[in-house]
């Protein structure tokens, strides 16, 4: 079991080494110099040199590249070109909105899709598997920041029942942190909760139609005992894999929500520093991310033995 | 196509928008880009149909040659992505030796979450329809090279591949004869996902300020500039908003369509 | 094994008692509707006009090809058909009607009064769930017991079926088990609340023979304890035989006949149980004769042709020496880990022209590993093959290519083995334009072959889905003749087939053998089909062949334990001679390989055996 997850570990290598050359090399994609356009068309020479020094430009590409893969894995993502202030630091401080809007969002979408996509197959092609359908392809078409203004208007502003924007910290009382939670979760979730209910509703069509389903009921068994110990269980996998792999949607996701909502989070600080060129932020977040991916992933991964005994690690 | 009532609305509503795209110029009211101090924040009536925004612009023939941006980068990063996708993936599946290297680099890809490596993709290039369409294919790609990938893979075991090279014929033969058919209809699918897909992320792209500049009006800028005034004139958002799901449901409900026609499964995602 | 046999006299002498009729079915009929929401809208007939009953402690065999509507008439019977069908007729269990009773009702019935086995244990049982627990909660359901009382019952329900450690076991998941045990578990499950029937769908259908032999064994043996009906499903005439008081033939989903079994067998009314009879080879048939026999009278020409004995003159055109595969694969217990399989050891033998060699063995013996290794689709280890007297293994990919036009071969499938959006011209020409032939000669040679096969020109611009399994067979065949090959290899190529049509496809091989001198590597697992056609005979156990032979001296004198134990085990399809199953095992537990020290011993005329 050790051995294995240590392999599993292992495993992750290749893909980090190739995301951290991606993230590297998006430095390299601004046409013409980057120093100049972050310091501004009224920068001075020196001002621009100072830039060119912080980025490391002066110096050859591959160089480069090792400098900061050495810092990186001392978890040292540099400093901020604008405010010289330590990466590492800036995204700790935001941690709290982000991680909170995610866990609320996931809990949410996985309570709420789940039975409604066992609901939709067992009575597959019904009406009620129409509309969970039609709903689930509306909420892949709207944007997500639509349906958050949509919803800041015409529930929190026209209404008043809740904070229409911002955000509340855990300290400040459960109460409020979920007032305000409330709605940018819902808004984020839409397309989480279509996806997994979708999912949900194909696994288990294609499970109610195995062999060991007619054995259940040709043991007598009843619809409540076939959907939810015999199927579920069977149809788990292909779910899990989609709630990891929607934790990319979530994260894309929480970085618009956070502006419609004006979350303090590190989706925020990744939008600022993208429009401003900040790159040691946006190396860092972005490893950051890729990186909650792959843990998320691997979790997952060790969760499908809990579902199929057929999988041991 | 009777038989298939979601191929048929689906459609019907997709060719409609691209009819308004392309008669545009005969069916504005207003020059989309002629601003007009005097007529700032209008709401909607019979001299401006959605209002105007708050440079006195009509949002009505705004939001019409809005769609031809729109529709252009939705069917720019489906053609790029799937030609792209089906190239990377053919090779992925079929020359084991480059398999590995191949699918790193897409993990690695998809590990970033595709919104954000749109996003910076865009912002860093510097805005543009062209960088945009650039920037929003190469975070959709990796998926469709998966797709291609998988289907290679299975494709390859069949006995009838296996009696085409037990009788001599050679690879690239079976890959162009047996392989390559096989993958235009899951293609086509995925194409129609990736179209509705790469619509909505232009919209966020623009919306976050990475997008195309407002002198190319699209829905998705249109929309960006209606945020300031969001608790004031919602219908600035609200026009644009509307055709962009409508036209982005529609063409998903004609991939539903089409995968169901053609008995395929597609990879959907945001 | 148990010692307990089952004195099975022919069901004729017994008197029908009304009393003890348990099932009885009357003008039973299913329909299903075709092309929901379509404007094709309609109704197909499945089953037609069913009737018969079954007596308590009796069996019947209901017998017939893909299509019949054997599994539909069951299926209705426990009314677990889709919603789409609807069944009409009278259905009556112990004089209570089936059809009339609610849903709710019909579920109380099922799994109580009767119980059901299916054709593939190990898709049948859920796989996330312990087995225990799936024989428990029939118990629990139907209040047969609960508690530590099920769980009780459970484990002696399951030492019953036979199965060593039954407390240990009930812990244990279905892959855990092997298809055998896995199937027991399956009757135990059906058995758990003392049904009054028992039906079981093709139950040993998936199972290899020897299993099989112990499947039956172990259903006569309860039906003689408990005295339950069986209503037993099956497509293989020899089972049919085995097992049957009475029989009944069905055809496209109707009766064609039904009688006790002697009868059935030995003095069939109806023509179409005749072919059918007449198709079935029978192990022992082949008995004093030279060489192999073609099928008679089963609607084809195949009688006119019959192939002469083997003459041997020329050297051999396939020979395979010391040839050892073995692949990495995931470790059943961890996805990380990875484990060598052998799946061939050492295998050696000649092939020469005009002959065939069959090489016989159960599932997993490495026979298929063998014909891909031999056809280049699968890297082996160590050891030669040689193609017409040059060494493939040894060769370039330019020159493997030119050597495998002397070898091509027929898979088992035929519904895979063609790309279902080419023509068939298409498939037939690929060959010949892939060596440079032009595409106007390539035309010509497909309209020969065709013909060959004993098809029509006509059919060249027709896409496979518009042939029958045995059709397409025959065209896989003519591709596989297209290079002109020396030797064929076919890999289980009738096995999927029905047994008149298999018949027909076996006669084809036979006379292109005889016509075109072609040398014939035939992979089977059916021991009747091989003595039928094979010159000589290979046994594979566990990777290895451990007795080779001319095919006379194999069946009349095997001299391998296994060869032995595989040859008892098969069904004859005449019910006058059963009873030699019992003392047939099935190996529950992993029997040793073969000991290394193993070595051949020559038993003359090229009888050889793999002994210690």
């Amino acid at each position: 079991m050790v051995q294995s997850i240590a392999n599993r570990l292992i495993s992750t290598v290749p893909i980090l080494f190739v995301v951290s050359v991606l993230i590297f090399s998006l430095l390299y994609l601004t046409p013409g110099d980057p120093a100049q356009m972050i310091a501004g068309a009224q920068a001075t020479q020196d001002d621009v040199e100072r830039i060119r020094e912080a980025l490391g430009l002066n110096d050859p590409a591959l160089m480069r590249y090792f400098d900061w893969l050495w810092d990186v894995l001392h978890f040292d993502f540099g400093r901020s070109v604008f405010n010289g202030r330590s990466v590492t630091e800036l995204i700790m401080q935001r941690m709290e909105p982000t991680f909170s809007l995610m866990a609320l969002t996931t809990l949410f979408a996985i309570v709420i899709a789940v039975p409604l996509g066992v609901l939709a197959a067992w009575r597959a092609n019904s009406v009620v598997d129409r509309i969970v359908l039609v709903l689930s392809i509306a909420s892949f078409s709207i944007p997500v920041f639509v349906t958050g203004y949509v919803l800041a208007y015409y529930v929190a502003f026209k209404t008043g029942l809740l904070p229409v924007q911002g955000y509340a910290f855990l300290k400040e009382g459960v109460g409020e942190w979920l007032a305000h939670l409330v709605l940018p979760s819902v808004s984020l979730g839409l397309i989480y909760v279509a996806l997994i209910s979708r999912i949900t509703r194909a696994s288990m069509l294609e499970v109610l139609s195995e062999d060991y389903i007619r054995t259940a009921r040709a043991k007598g068994l009843l619809g409540r005992r076939i959907l939810f110990v015999h199927a579920l269980r069977n149809a788990a996998n292909p779910i899990v894999t989609v709630v990891g792999v929607g934790v990319a949607l979530l994260l894309g996701g929480a970085v618009v929500i956070e502006s419609v909502f004006n979350i303090p989070g590190i989706g925020r600080l990744t939008v600022d520093a993208i429009l401003r060129r900040d790159y040691p932020i946006i190396q860092g977040v972005m490893l950051l991310f890729a990186m909650i991916y792959i843990v998320v992933n691997l979790i997952i991964d060790l969760l499908y033995t809990v579902f199929d005994p057929r999988i041991r690690y | 196509m009777l038989r298939n009532p979601s191929i048929a609305i689906g459609g019907g509503i997709v060719v409609l928008m691209v009819l308004l795209a392309l008669f545009a110029p005969y069916l504005q009211t207003i020059d989309p880009l002629s601003m007009n101090p005097l007529n700032r924040m209008k709401d909607p009536s019979s001299a401006f149909w959605f209002g105007t925004d708050a440079y006195g612009r009509d949002l009505y023939s705004r939001v019409l040659y809005g769609g031809r941006t729109s529709l252009t980068v939705g069917f720019a990063v489906a053609v790029l992505s799937t030609g792209v996708g089906l190239l990377i993936g053919l090779i992925a599946g079929y020359y084991r030796s480059l398999d590995g290297v191949v699918m790193r680099i897409m993990d690695g890809l998809m590990a970033i979450p595709a919104v954000l490596l749109a996003i910076a993709l865009s912002a860093l290039l510097g805005g543009s329809v062209l960088n945009v369409v650039i920037a929003i294919a190469v975070a959709e790609s990796p998926r469709v090279v998966r797709l291609i990938r998988g289907i290679v893979l299975s494709l390859r075991e069949r006995q009838y591949v296996e009696a085409a090279l037990i009788s001599g014929v050679s690879r690239s033969r079976i890959i162009v004869r047996h392989i390559l058919p096989s993958t235009f209809a899951p293609l086509a699918v995925q194409a129609t996902y990736v179209f509705a897909s790469a619509m909505v992320l232009e919209a966020i792209l623009s919306f976050i300020g990475a997008g195309i500049p407002p002198t190319t009006p699209s829905w998705g800028n249109i929309i960006a500039e209606g945020r300031q005034l969001w608790q004031i004139k919602f219908f600035i958002i609200l026009y644009p908003a509307l055709f962009l799901s409508l036209t982005v449901f529609a063409i998903n409900i004609f991939g539903d369509g089409l995968r169901d026609r053609l008995d395929q499964r597609g990879d959907r995602h945001l | 094994m148990t010692t307990l046999r089952t004195a099975h006299g022919p069901a004729e002498t017994t008197p029908a008692d009304p009393a003890d009729e348990v099932l009885s079915i009357d003008g039973l009929t299913t329909s299903i509707r075709t092309g929901q929401g379509d404007r094709r809208q309609g109704e197909q007939r499945l089953i037609e006009d069913i009737g018969f009953s079954v007596r308590r402690g009796q069996t019947l065999g209901i017998v017939g090809e893909s299509g019949s509507g054997k599994s539909v008439t069951a299926l209705s019977i426990m009314r677990l058909l889709p919603r789409s069908a609807t069944v009409a007729g009278r259905v009556m269990l112990k004089g209570r009607n089936l059809t009339t009773l609610s849903d709710r009702q019909m579920a109380d019935v099922r799994g109580d009064r009767i119980g059901m086995i299916f054709q593939e244990p190990m898709t049948s049982l859920n796989p996330v769930l312990p087995v225990g627990l799936q024989i428990e909660e029939s118990l629990r359901r139907h209040k047969v017991a609960s508690g530590q009382a099920a769980r009780r019952r459970a484990v002696e329900l399951l030492d019953r079926v036979r199965i060593p450690n039954a407390a240990r076991r009930t812990a244990e998941y279905p892959h855990q088990l092997s298809g055998g045990m896995r199937q027991r578990v399956m009757i135990a499950m059906a058995l758990a609340c003392n049904p009054e029937l028992l039906i079981a769908d093709e139950p040993t259908t998936a199972l290899d023979v020897t299993t099989q032999a112990g499947i039956i064994d172990l259903l006569k043996q309860i039906q003689a304890d408990d005295g339950t009906a069986i209503m037993f499903i099956t497509h293989d005439m020899g089972v049919v035989a085995e097992v049957s008081d009475d029989v009944l033939v069905m055809r496209s989903g109707r009766i064609v006949e039904h009688g006790p079994s002697q009868q059935i067998f030995h003095r069939p009314a109806e023509t179409y149980t005749r072919q059918l009879l007449n198709s079935v080879p029978r192990i022992g048939d082949m008995r004093g004769k030279p060489g192999p026999a073609p099928f008679a009278s089963i609607g084809d020409d195949g009688a006119a042709l019959a192939p002469s004995p083997l003459e041997v003159a020329k050297g051999p055109v396939l020979r395979v020496t010391d040839l050892s595969v073995s692949f990495r694969v995931r470790n059943e217990t961890s996805r990380f880990r990875r484990t060598t399989l052998r799946a061939v050891r050492g295998v050696g033998f000649d092939l020469r022209a005009g002959e065939t060699l069959a090489i016989v063995g159960e599932s997993g013996c490495g026979k298929s590993t063998l014909a891909r290794s031999i056809m280049g689709l699968q890297a082996v280890d160590s050891g030669a093959i040689e193609v017409a007297g040059r060494v493939a293994t040894s060769m370039t990919a330019a020159e493997a290519r030119l050597a495998r036009k002397a070898i091509q071969m027929v898979f088992q499938d035929p519904f895979a083995s063609l790309n279902p959006r080419l023509r068939i011209v298409d498939s037939l020409t690929e060959p010949l334009t892939a060596h440079g032939v032009s595409s106007g000669g390539a035309r010509a040679t497909a309209v020969r072959l065709i013909e060959e096969v004993g098809l029509s020109a006509e059919m060249l611009d027709r896409l496979p889905h518009q042939f029958s399994g045995g059709q397409r067979q025959r065209i896989c065949i003519a591709r596989a003749l297209a290079l002109e090959p020396e030797v064929i290899v076919a890999d289980e190529a009738v096995s999927a087939l029905d047994v008149s049509v298999q018949a027909q496809v076996l006669n084809l091989l036979m006379q292109l053998q005889a016509r075109r001198g072609l040398a014939l590597l035939f992979i089977s697992h059916d021991m009747a089909v091989v003595e039928r056609l094979s010159h000589r005979v290979a046994v594979m156990y566990r990777g290895q062949i451990v007795e080779i032979g001319p095919r006379a001296a194999v069946f009349e004198r095997p001299a391998h334990a296994y060869t032995r134990r595989l040859l008892s085990a098969v069904p004859l399809p005449d019910p006058s001679r059963r009873h030699k199953l019992s003392g047939i095992e099935e190996l529950f537990g992993t029997p040793s390989a073969e000991p290394s020290t193993a070595a051949w011993t020559d038993l003359g005329d090229g009888h050889r055996v793999l002994a210690a």
